[in-house]
């Protein structure tokens, strides 16, 4: 498991990338990476590409990233989830609360 | 540190105890391998050296006997010798030594080695005590668990989880693995049961399910529909779980008298529904996020509805058995729950197989830990038996003698629920209790056809296949979203007659009425309908007026049908 982020040169996106499992192991890792980013990006996008496996603790790490940056006014992008992911995802109806490339 | 020396050399034992004393060390001597020992027993040293060759047991033997007497995890030996050979020294390390010494001693070497040992023997009392203090905590930590537990359980009660219908699996532990599986008897007959599950382990996820369960039982008894509870939990859920604790949950009503399943998942792998007579299973997917999650503004609930008879079987589950691993970490999934549910024959609960193929699946059963599974059959229909009163004492009391009314109109036919309500009224009269399941029955049924076939003109014909069946509830759900005239009056009159009391239950609808003598025709071959034989068997009269618009059912109940 790695997590990086980058923010845009204009700063007003984030990018976090997951490197293998997203489950608890990442937990701080996970709210490193949006935390310490002032002022609070107003889009995040989550590049789960290379995401092999979530479980529910990441659901919940979501969440939080969720209300850190606003809550239902924020602006998440989960991007490129592989189908098992996917399916979790659907399972908890995440697609209601963000936005699933 | 107390340090023995056994040397039969005199000058050397001198000298080294000289060195030791010198550098602020306790000192005991012995001169032979019995008194070595004697000494050793006498006075618990900290460290020992041992010259390899002594008169009556020699250094490798005293060592062996120290060794077994020790109480100490690890007690330190140094070998004094003028043996040279590779060999011989192998030998006192093997003989259980820790070091040697080659003698004719060097008092710098000693210091260093004397100084070594005392760093190793501080680390293994620190070790050691850090290991008691660790266990004290963990007995305590389980002690407390335990009580916990209790009351956890007390709260958390199973309820009619025992009953014949139902067969379920749930770990021990399961209260600490945030997985809760409740179930109660509806008042008007049948059950409603809830599985849920806390993301995370532990103390949070137990406390989470605390306020969970006390909803659950609370608001069933007083016969709230799933989705007034729902609301309720949701909003209370939202309100004490931490941003990103949240709870997955299927809950579900069957209705006996109906046969009727109301269902609602949200966040939880698929249920499935079981006909065994037409050899069909129906995923039910979750629809909804999970609970705790959804502020209560946004928070709407939508439940499904299906036929549920005595051909059919509900199994649902936890994501633990989808997501135990065998021993290469794949994955038991839901494929594999598929084909189970579907080959499992009729001589095994299909709870029982499907842990059993995940135990196989798993390698070894400790994986099953985490698994929760529900089955639940047909529960069969409610006898409506007038209960006995808890409280032996018959007095009139409360609402004995009232009139309680209310008329619902438009939108709010189809935003409130007027039975608990009423029900609530009625039985602040105490001596109703016993009839709480009749008096339930005959409301809802009287109600339930003034909105279905009064207000909503459905027809309940459509009900008589599982598709129509669907069909029916969504017609029902879409009539009532689009419902803006309209009105249902209910009135209930309780009045105390020399014996008891009687309710005199009249209900006004705007609908177009029926032809009564018709129905009552079709009542008699099928189930589904207006549920007239039943309102017939429970009440004493009742008489349908103005072309069926209006009805007035009459329940006399004596204070002789409490006592038993």
């Amino acid at each position: 498991m790695a997590v990086t982020s980058v923010t845009s040169a204009d700063g007003k996106s984030l990018t976090i990338s997951i490197v293998g499992r997203f489950d608890f192991s990442a937990h701080q890792a996970f709210r490193d990476s949006y935390e310490k980013v002032i002022p609070v990006p107003g889009e995040i996008l989550v590049d789960m590409k290379e995401t092999t496996y979530l479980d529910s603790s990441a659901l919940g790490m979501l969440l939080l990233l969720r209300d850190h940056s606003g809550g239902d006014s924020s602006q998440i992008s989960l991007l490129g989830c592989n189908e098992d992911i996917r399916k979790i995802l659907t399972i908890s109806n995440f697609e209601q609360l963000f936005k699933i490339i | 540190m107390k340090i023995l020396i056994a040397d039969d050399n005199n000058t050397e034992r001198l000298i080294l105890s000289r060195v030791l004393e010198n550098i602020g060390h306790e000192v005991v001597q012995a001169e032979d391998g019995p008194t070595a020992i004697t000494q050793f027993d006498n006075h618990a040293p900290d460290l020992v050296f041992l010259d390899v060759l002594m008169p009556g047991y020699d250094g490798y033997e005293v060592a062996e006997i120290i060794i077994k007497e020790s109480t100490r995890p690890w007690f330190p030996i140094i070998f004094l010798t003028s043996l040279t050979e590779a060999s011989d020294l192998a030998k006192c390390i093997d003989a259980g030594g820790d070091d040697f010494v080659s003698k004719p001693i060097n008092r710098i070497i000693i210091k260093a080695k004397v100084d070594a040992f005392e760093r190793i023997i501080n680390l293994y009392d620190t070790v050691a005590e850090q290991r008691e203090r660790i266990q004290f905590h963990h007995e305590h930590l389980v002690q407390e668990q335990e009580a916990a537990k209790k009351i956890f359980n007390n709260i958390a009660h199973r309820g009619c989880l025992e009953s014949d219908n139902i067969h379920y699996h749930l770990s021990p532990m399961s209260i600490f693995n945030g997985d809760l599986m409740l179930a109660a008897e509806l008042p008007m007959g049948g059950m409603r049961l809830m599985l849920a599950d806390f993301t995370g382990h532990g103390l949070p996820a137990a406390i989470g399910a605390l306020p969970a369960s006390e909803i659950f039982y609370g608001m069933t008894t007083k016969g709230f529909s799933i989705p007034d509870m729902m609301v309720e939990m949701n909003t209370r859920l939202y309100n004490v779980l931490p941003r990103g604790v949240f709870c997955c949950v299927i809950v579900f009503d069957i209705d006996s008298l109906g046969h009727r399943l109301t269902i609602w998942n949200a966040g939880a792998p698929d249920s499935y529904l079981i006909d065994q007579k037409r050899n069909s299973i129906q995923l039910i997917h979750s629809v909804h996020l999970p609970l705790g999650i959804q502020s209560p503004q946004k928070f709407e609930i939508n439940c499904s509805e299906f036929e549920f008879t005595e051909h059919h079987k509900l199994i649902a589950v936890t994501d633990g058995i989808i997501e135990a691993t065998d021993h290469n970490s794949e994955m038991f999934g839901e494929k594999r729950m598929l084909e189970c549910i579907k080959n499992a024959s009729t001589d095994m609960s299909i709870c029982d197989k499907l842990l059993s193929e995940v135990g196989i699946y798993c390698g070894e059963l400790d994986q099953a830990d985490d698994v929760s599974i529900l089955e639940v059959g047909f529960p069969g229909k409610s006898n409506m038996a007038v209960t006995s009163l808890q409280d032996s004492t018959v007095t009139v009391s409360g609402t004995s003698d009232s009139v309680i009314s209310l008329r619902l109109r438009g939108q709010s036919l189809g935003n409130f629920d007027p039975i608990p309500m009423f029900l609530q009224t009625l039985l602040a009269c105490k001596e109703l209790m016993p009839h709480r399941a009749r008096i339930f029955t005959v409301l809802s049924e009287l109600y339930n056809n003034a909105l279905d076939h009064g207000v909503l003109s459905l027809d309940s014909s459509i009900k008589n296949d599982p598709q129509g069946f669907a069909k029916y509830y969504q017609q029902r759900a879409q009539g009532l979203k689009e419902l803006d005239v309209g009105f249902v009056n209910v009135s209930v009159d309780h009045r105390p007659t020399a014996t008891g009391g009687e309710l005199i239950f009249e209900l006004t609808d705007s609908g177009s009425g029926f032809d009564v003598e018709e129905i009552v025709k079709k009542e008699n071959q099928n189930y589904s309908g207006r549920g007239l034989p039943l309102l017939i068997s429970l009440c004493d009269s009742i008489e349908y007026l103005e072309d069926g618009t209006r009805v007035q059912a009459i329940y006399r109940w004596d204070h002789d049908d409490i006592r038993d």
